[in-house]
């Protein structure tokens, strides 16, 4: 019966005091709510409190509105054909630059063959300082031609959408690693015949996106509202058994009559026709079974075909 | 009068008065009364001219409801969602259907039919009726006839319908009263006996599944699926004569509509005989761009000019505005998407057929966008 206390003697403030540790058990549930409030605070201004440089929320690539500002195209004035022969100081300066920002994440800061993203690469990029092993060679002719057309099979692509003088500028700063062949004034005047350097470059004129989109549309809505006088001419045109195939053996007759008209704008070929049917059938709106159909049938439906279309 | 009135009672002594009584309520025009005797007395439903049981009808929908699911779910999962063929029959087997139908339609008829028995008509949550523990229904569950006319009747008079009875010749007339608990009576959620109830079953549930699995039937009754009767993959399995449980498929078999691709290795002739199936028009303009943002444009960039967002991180991808590219057929881009080219992996799962399509109707927006023709501007 003595440890029945009093329950207003339990809590005696003076104790408390004595014996600090008790006080935790009181304090516990206040520090609870305490971070929760502090973290919900936090979660909820997490772009201000918090310290990375990366936003929480990453910008939707999908959300991103990007277009082409319209511009008239035109002629390029002629590239230079002396900074081939003898380099301007500014234009290895600006060679340089246009290396880091194209060159440099595969073929190193300094020509080595080991910039950041040559890890994922095989072959191993160009190391410029090696004499022996390149593809293409490495006269100024042969490097202009691998900026070009790009090697086949690596991760060297073409760099033909850089201007050619900026290519030139490339090129010779690629030349101030090591020692490079000499040029000759026959090298430039192939050069110049095959790529018509001094001819000038055209630029191509600009236009928005949704504007080239709906001049695409418009080019195409002739394929696409042709299709019922085609297949009117295909019902007039045919006969019993061509009018019998056309029936069984398609399974979207829209589909035909759009993909037919529109590739014999480019194709009027009866074999590469055939071919195409065979090839994927139900893509192009035949059903999978027409490739039972002799030859023979398949050329009467091209004939046919070709002569509702043209 | 503080007690709330449900109904008046008389008790009889023959089944003769007590269908007499009831012819002589009805023609008063009585609706809301009914008859109360220890056994079914013939001509009772002509003298109370009772109207045929709406039950019925109740059944029939039910039924009616039961051949539409079975049949429609069979039809639609069979026929059309998943059409396969199975023993040569066609996509929709009446024959094959018609025991089932059968069966659900009984089943939900029955089934409605109680339900709604105890639901709608004897009301079931409502277990106290006034009349329980009355003498008059003590009498009329042993030998005595009686009859019972609810207050809730349009034409109901207390007076007049004592006099009524009265003038019947019934020996006992009563009134019958709602139980006054009853009325004041408020039902709380956290009612302490029907949370009881709810924790009893719960334990009684638990407790017995637990003992009739484990100890009568030898199951683990819930293990949280650690046990799994499945075989996984890389396992081995005694099922199969080789020992594995993965299979793969048989050589040269294709799986239904998936044609596989020719042009492997072969991207001439893809860019000469594979066909763009999709005219560009709004709606695969749209896909193709979507697609293409987000697929593409990392590396080859919004504009495809090549200026990817990875850049320095990633080899340069090239630009899809070069002479080669805009020159290229569809076959032959596409040709690309499946198979990858130099660093550029394969598309192709990724991307579906129609996706590809469309992609590269997006990309020749683009084309005509950055190298318009003189016409276009």
């Amino acid at each position: 019966m003595q440890d029945d206390k009093n329950i207003e003697t339990e809590i005696n403030f003076k104790e408390l005091v004595k014996s600090p540790s008790r006080l935790f058990g009181w304090i516990f549930p206040y520090y609870a709510v305490l971070f929760l409030i502090v973290g919900i605070y936090f979660i909820k201004h997490m772009d201000v409190t918090s310290f990375n440089s990366v936003p929480a929320i990453q910008t939707d690539s999908l959300t991103i509105n990007v277009n082409v500002e319209p511009k008239k195209g035109g002629v390029l004035p002629a590239v230079d054909l002396k900074l081939i022969l003898s380099p301007t100081n500014e234009l290895i300066e600006k060679g340089k630059t246009l290396f880091k920002t194209n060159c440099a994440s595969c073929h190193g800061d300094n020509g080595n063959g080991d910039g950041a993203a040559a890890a994922a690469l095989n072959p191993k990029p160009r190391n410029f300082h090696q004499a022996d092993g390149w593809t293409n060679g490495r006269n100024f002719s042969n490097i202009f031609s691998t900026l070009q057309k790009g090697v086949p099979n690596t991760g060297m692509i073409a760099y033909e959408f850089i201007p050619v003088e900026d290519r030139i500028a490339i090129i010779q700063f690629i030349r101030t690693f090591t020692d490079f062949p000499a040029v000759s004034d026959e090298e430039i005047a192939s050069m110049d015949q095959t790529y018509g350097l001094s001819k000038g470059v055209i630029s191509p004129s600009n236009i928005p996106i949704d504007v080239a989109e709906k001049k695409i549309e418009e080019e195409n809505q002739q394929f696409i509202s042709k299709v019922d006088s085609i297949l009117a001419k295909v019902n007039l045109n045919s006969d019993a058994e061509v009018l019998n195939i056309f029936n069984n053996y398609v399974l979207d007759k829209k589909r035909v009559a759009e993909v037919f008209s529109r590739d014999f704008v480019q194709n009027k070929d009866a074999e590469i026709f055939i071919s195409k049917i065979i090839v994927a059938p139900v893509a192009n709106g035949f059903k999978p079974n027409i490739v039972e159909l002799s030859k023979g049938e398949l050329i009467k439906l091209y004939n046919v075909l070709s002569k509702s279309v043209s | 009068m503080s007690e709330k009135l449900y109904s008046y009672t008389a008790l009889f002594n023959t089944p003769d008065e007590i269908i007499h009584a009831a012819k002589v309520i009805t023609e008063k025009g009585y609706t809301k009364f009914d008859v109360n005797t220890p056994y079914p007395v013939h001509g009772m439903d002509n003298a109370m001219k009772l109207p045929p049981s709406k039950l019925g009808f109740v059944t029939l929908f039910a039924g009616l409801s039961g051949i539409i699911l079975a049949l429609g779910t069979m039809g639609w999962m069979m026929g059309i969602d998943y059409p396969n063929v199975i023993g040569g029959k066609p996509f929709f087997p009446l024959p094959a259907f018609i025991p089932i139908t059968f069966e659900i339609t009984v089943l939900l008829a029955t089934l409605t039919t109680v339900s709604t028995l105890l639901f709608f008509f004897f009301k079931l949550p409502n277990n106290k009726h006034p009349l329980h523990d009355t003498n008059y229904i003590k009498n009329v569950s042993s030998d005595k006839y009686g009859i019972c006319i609810e207050a809730i009747d349009p034409i109901f008079n207390e007076v007049q319908v004592k006099d009524l009875l009265n003038s019947l010749h019934a020996f006992v007339v009563e009134p019958v009263y709602f139980d006054k608990e009853e009325l004041e009576y408020k039902p709380k959620i956290t009612e302490p006996k029907f949370v009881a109830l709810l924790v009893g079953v719960a334990i009684f549930v638990s407790i017995s599944t637990y003992l009739h699995m484990n100890k009568l039937m030898y199951v683990t009754p819930f293990n949280w699926m650690e046990k799994q009767d499945k075989s996984i993959a890389q396992s081995p399995s005694k099922y199969f004569k080789n020992g594995s449980s993965m299979l793969k498929p048989v050589e040269r078999s294709v799986a239904r509509g998936f044609i596989p691709y020719q042009f492997k290795d072969k991207p001439d002739d893809a860019g000469k005989f594979l066909v763009n199936p999709l005219i560009p028009d709004n709606d695969n303009l749209a896909l193709g761009k979507n697609k293409f943002n987000i697929y593409c444009s990392p590396c080859h960039g919004y504009l495809a000019e090549g200026d990817s967002r990875l850049r320095g991180q990633f080899p340069n991808p090239p630009s899809l505005h070069s002479e080669k590219v805009r020159n290229w057929s569809d076959g032959r881009i596409y040709h690309v998407i499946v198979e990858g080219q130099n660093v550029m992996p394969s598309y192709a799962y990724q991307l579906s057929r129609e996706e590809r399509w469309a992609v590269i109707n997006y990309i020749r927006v683009l084309q005509r966008s950055l190298n318009a023709k003189e016409s276009d501007l």
